[in-house]
């Protein structure tokens, strides 16, 4: 079925019209009606929309019009994206109340200029404070390897929806580890780019210091390619950095051998349970990757993040902390009720030390072009399980599994979450962490991965 | 790495705020800023608050020269959506 087809194959099917943009549209929707009322990956299904820019695919093929790079390509979006007509959940029961939406988050607007098909909104974490997608209102996002274990978050949906082989391409958010933690539970690929590459117009914000958006796929190359459509700058989101739009899709073939690539230590491998690790030395043993670099004061930064994430998060929502703190979600009230006590020079000086951290960090590479790290200290834990075991020692589950994205996340970098495939084994992720700016290289390696087998993001046995 | 009781092993050491901190401090906070705490979300805020502590320790108790400047990022824009 085209529908569980990667970016390429629909894009070719619809062009060449041995498929139609409607009948991949509606194998979609049905694969969605089978699937989710027990994955819960979805909390809107946009079948009428769907359909709707499906024809109009169709029609401009018809009339022999260009066709955008993903003509006729499902995909859907967290929840904290903009979608007109529907109200931005951002997993929250109290923005049900929201007015719907009047226009399509910038990205979305975006998708839909290159001929990609929307077909829902995805499930998260309440206000995406989390790393789990446990949502006491609207349900927890099964992981589709197996749906007794959590699918990760915050963007949970979007990764499960993509292991699901429900759609190809998803977009989410990435504040803490909210694109790399449930890419690296769910066993697919995620980019998040380099804080202030892409624009955030159109998405509620968690933590305006922190947030970033990015793509969710099943292939190195899928993710480049989506990653290139929602390319460019816009000075509407006051993060946004301008910049050229770099292309990556056609760069993924260059190979590695030209890079100086090193494993994350110290830290990163301290905090590593024995399946991070088998990941990390899977991937090094096929890139013949030796060398070890140190992150300086990375669990200092981890710190930090968290202060900035708890008073920049409360502050976003004080006005209803104030009125109605019993409708927030319970898995997250208190932590955002605490943050909003946070003293400012607590906070301050966390973003002081911000800048200390990535100017540090950055000046690793001048002789490092990739850094390696597991991105998850554990494959996916059971649904309902409070604690896991990293480094000899048992830690709640819930705060620990960005334990390993929350110091890299801080200083903006832009990394690939890449799956390494271990046959009957749960999927784990590996970070593919590069200098700012250079997604080329983070895709390039997560390429080289899966041609050498290493890396594979197959759709789930359900 | 975040400890079952909330408080976090990175530490060297713990604030003096964290041995005094009790339920009238963090009443007191609140109401600072117009939040009413409900007595059933004050000891889920106090641990909530204890480990926000705990990590501003760590971040805290780390030298910075003066001319280390925050990174917020401040750009102006204009008002227009895309």
């Amino acid at each position: 079925m085209l529908a569980c087809a990667g970016v390429n194959d629909i894009v070719s099917a619809v062009r060449d019209g041995s498929a139609s943009a409607v009948d991949i549209a509606r194998d979609t929707l049905e694969s969605i009606r089978s699937q989710d009322s027990f994955l819960r990956c979805f909390t809107d299904v946009t079948a009428e929309r769907a359909l709707q820019e499906a024809a109009a695919v169709d029609i401009m093929r018809a009339a022999g019009r260009p066709l955008g790079p993903l003509a006729g390509v499902p995909y859907a979006v967290k929840n904290l994206f903009d979608v007109a007509g529907l109200s931005t959940l951002a997993g929250a029961k109290i923005n049900a109340e929201r007015s719907p939406a009047l226009r399509d988050a910038m990205l979305v607007s975006r998708l839909k200029a290159a001929g990609a098909i929307l077909v829902g909104t995805l499930n998260m974490d309440a206000y995406a404070y989390g790393f789990t997608t446990e949502n006491t209102h609207y349900g927890t996002t099964r992981n589709p390897h197996d749906t007794a274990r959590l699918a990760g978050g915050s963007s949970g949906g979007s990764a499960a929806a993509v292991a699901a082989g429900m759609v190809p391409l998803a977009l989410g958010s990435d504040t803490n580890g909210s694109i790399r933690v449930p890419a690296s539970l769910c066993g697919v690929f995620g980019l998040k780019p380099t804080f202030g590459r892409l624009p955030r117009t159109g998405t509620l914000p968690f933590v305006a210091s922190l947030d970033h958006l990015g793509p969710f796929a099943r292939s190195a190359e899928d993710l480049a390619l989506c990653y290139d459509a929602v390319q460019g700058f816009s000075d509407s989101d006051p993060g946004c950095v301008r910049r050229p739009v770099e292309y990556c899709a056609g760069r993924l073939d260059a190979g590695v051998a030209d890079l100086r690539i090193k494993i994350a230590a110290d830290y990163f491998e301290a905090n590593a349970g024995s399946d991070a690790l088998e990941a990390i030395e899977l991937a090094a043993r096929a890139l013949n990757v030796k060398q070890r670099v140190v992150i300086p004061e990375a669990a200092r930064a981890r710190a930090a993040a968290y202060i900035v994430t708890a008073s920049e998060g409360a502050n976003c929502h004080l006005p209803d902390l104030k009125r109605r703190a019993h409708d927030f979600e319970p898995l997250s009230r208190d932590r955002l009720l605490a943050g909003a006590l946070v003293p400012a020079a607590w906070y301050i000086q966390a973003q002081r030390f911000r800048r200390w951290y990535t100017e540090h960090l950055t000046a690793l590479f001048q002789d490092t072009d990739i850094i390696l790290a597991p991105s998850t200290p554990v494959s996916a834990p059971l649904i309902g399980e409070d604690s896991v075991l990293i480094g000899g020692k048992r830690v709640p589950t819930r705060p620990n599994l960005g334990l390993l994205t929350q110091p890299i996340s801080f200083a903006g970098l832009p990394v690939a979450a890449v799956p390494i495939y271990r046959p009957d084994r749960m999927p784990v992720g590996v970070q593919v962490i590069a200098a700012p700016w250079r997604e080329d290289l983070c895709l390039r390696v997560a390429a080289e991965l899966e041609r050498l087998g290493v890396a594979r993001a197959p759709i789930a046995n359900l | 790495m975040l400890e079952a009781d909330g408080t976090h092993s990175g530490g060297t050491r713990k604030h003096m705020e964290l041995q005094t901190l009790d339920e009238e401090a963090i009443n007191i906070l609140a109401r600072a800023l117009g939040i009413e705490l409900d007595p059933e979300h004050l000891k889920g805020v106090m641990q909530n608050f204890k480990t926000i502590a705990a990590f501003a320790a760590m971040v805290c108790e780390f030298p910075l020269d003066e001319d280390i400047e925050s990174a917020l990022v401040y750009r102006l824009c204009s008002p227009a959506p895309e």
